[in-house]
């Protein structure tokens, strides 16, 4: 569409040469040349490789005859032209690998991610929204809560650092989509104070808009010439109201025609901003994906048998070495985590084996010496070990930190 | 001398009305009447379930639809015309459909590089590495027809072909 209208910019700069008197035609001719100069390095910068916007060619065709007649050659031409139309038609697909996306409760800003691919033949841009939808795209659990209100936003990957970034990843549009090259979009919201396995489905929501000028937000395409329209919605963070479409029927001309191409949404949750199924050739499209809450902690944990003789056969008298391997979830700290492993049936716990990441801690209960203890180690047996990783509540685990526990018990 | 120049104008003048104006055109420059029009193929299927193909003006054209190109030539001197040859490059955007062509009496080769004409199985290209293959439909850029006989006072002639509008 560019390529074209500049096209018309030079075509108009050509005709208006015309008219000029011969006395100013040098001057005007180097205009020319700069705009030409300036069109291809438009063009070459909007269209790298064999990328480019088709709607709005004009396709033309000339026909060569050559002949004799009498003995004489002749030849004649006869060309016949049409413009290719612009079809509007685009996928917005969730990327989260066919899952949810496990956040905690009370997460700020929990990522999840999706692409948007422009399948027309135009450059456009695409405005986004996010909305609460329901049911869980990935089936079970149902979906049960809805992140904070006003917290959900969508940003478009930069380009620059894989990922989100909160610094990098600012613009709320898609800018300037090519045909066929995928955009990140990633949705980030807040999440309120909800139990493990709660899910939150969450539909991406793009709309169609006018390509032009780089980093300007175009203006929705909110209809097309055959009656097709978008409903009414918000966009960019709440910055964008967009009015429903009018409904027009433009006849169809050599001249370039809009047709809104675009598929319906594949399943129930994939709404469009009138909060229904996103039907086809609605200028909008969309895909849901989920948050479903997972357990802050991490827990896992490994057994070890030593015998008496090195080996690994858990006799009598052998020892089982347990190690606890605990760390955080999401992006929330986690406060007043205490770890407290039952001695199994059996075995004895071996005293003054507890190492809390390789140091050595003592079994009575004497914090702040140390805030780990084997319970009940005076009147014996020892019914449990405790390590209070917040050493009592005074200390926040973060997530990235892993607390390794080892302790030991024989078989008796 | 004058025709000629008339030639030369309407050479320059008519691709740019056409631009802004008309989708079709024919010359009728001295002995030969010369058109070439372009039909969007629309494909529909009868009640009795057989498959219809209308040819309409190509006012609505989205990538993948199917463009016949038409070209007729009538003889309108009162003289026998020969050695007829058309030439016909590929328009941008659009990729010529194999096996499409049609053209009676005629010699048809086609072209990868618009200069060097052969027939189908003769035409060669070669890919980034230099290995040679034999062209594909989609490579040919031009298409040539030599009318293989004289064309009388009143007679005409026509081939066509097909294209497919390029995906974005």
């Amino acid at each position: 569409m560019k390529l074209l209208s500049n096209n018309f910019v030079n075509n108009q700069i050509v005709r208006q040469i015309a008219r000029q008197d011969d006395n100013d035609r040098s001057s005007v001719t180097s205009v020319l040349f700069f705009l030409v100069f300036v069109s291809a390095f438009i063009f070459s910068s909007l269209f790298p490789g064999n990328a480019h916007s088709a709607a709005g060619d004009l396709i033309s065709n000339t026909a060569t005859i050559s002949y004799e007649i009498g003995g004489l050659p002749n030849t004649s031409n006869a060309s016949t032209a049409f413009t290719e139309d612009r079809k509007i038609n685009f996928i917005v697909a969730d990327s989260n690998g066919g899952a949810a996306v496990p956040v905690i409760s009370d997460m700020v800003d929990a990522v999840m991610q999706f692409t948007v691919t422009n399948t027309g033949n135009d450059i456009n841009d695409f405005l986004l929204t996010a909305v609460n939808t329901s049911p869980n795209p990935y089936g079970l659990p149902a979906d049960s809560f809805d992140p904070l209100p006003a917290s959900i936003q969508v940003f478009v990957e930069s380009g620059v650092t894989p990922g989100y970034q909160v610094a990098e990843d600012t613009a709320v549009f898609v800018d300037e989509l090519l045909p066929n090259i995928p955009r990140i979009v990633y949705v980030v919201a807040d999440m309120p104070t909800v139990a493990t396995d709660a899910v939150a489905a969450i539909a991406l929501i793009a709309q169609v808009a006018e390509g032009g000028a780089a980093s300007i937000e175009g203006a929705a395409i909110n209809a097309d010439d055959n009656s097709h329209i978008s409903p009414a919605g918000v966009f960019s963070n709440g910055a964008t109201n967009m009015a429903a479409g009018a409904a027009v029927t433009n006849p169809d001309t050599l001249s370039m025609e809009t047709v809104f191409n675009d598929p319906a949404g594949a399943n129930p949750e994939d709404l469009s901003t009138d909060l229904v199924q996103d039907i086809a050739s609605n200028g909008q499209h969309a895909d849901a994906s989920a948050y479903q809450v997972a357990p802050p902690v991490i827990l896992t944990k490994t057994v070890t048998v030593i015998d008496t003789l090195g080996a690994t056969d858990p006799h009598p008298g052998a020892t089982l070495r347990y190690q606890l391997d605990v760390s955080v979830a999401g992006n929330t700290s986690v406060s007043n985590l205490v770890i407290t492993d039952p001695i199994p049936t059996n075995t004895t716990y071996t005293d003054g084996s507890i190492l809390l990441n390789g140091v050595a801690q003592t079994d009575a209960d004497d914090a702040p010496v140390d805030f780990s203890r084997a319970v009940d180690i005076l009147s014996k047996p020892v019914v449990n070990i405790e390590v209070d990783l917040s050493q009592g509540g005074t200390v926040d685990v973060v997530p990235g930190d892993l607390n390794v526990i080892i302790f030991e018990v024989t078989i008796d | 001398m004058k025709t000629t120049k008339l030639n030369l104008l309407k050479a320059v003048i008519m691709p740019m009305v056409l631009i802004f104006t008309a989708a079709i055109a024919h010359a009728e420059d001295g002995a030969i009447r010369f058109s070439n029009n372009a039909f969007k193929q629309v494909i529909s299927k009868a009640a009795d379930g057989s498959i219809q193909y209308d040819y309409v003006e190509p006012k609505l054209v989205l990538p993948d639809d199917v463009i016949l190109y038409e070209i007729k030539f009538e003889n309108i001197s009162d003289q026998a015309v020969s050695n007829i040859v058309i030439d016909n490059p590929i328009a941008n955007n659009s990729s010529y459909r194999g096996g499409s062509v049609t053209g009676d009496s005629t010699d048809i080769t086609f072209s990868v590089d618009g200069k060097n004409f052969a027939a189908a199985d003769a035409l060669t290209v070669k890919d980034a590495s230099g290995k040679t293959w034999q062209a594909k439909p989609e490579d040919y850029r031009a298409i040539r027809w030599v009318y293989n006989k004289p064309l009388k006072p009143g007679e005409t002639g026509k081939v066509t072909y097909k294209t497919t509008i390029n995906k974005p």
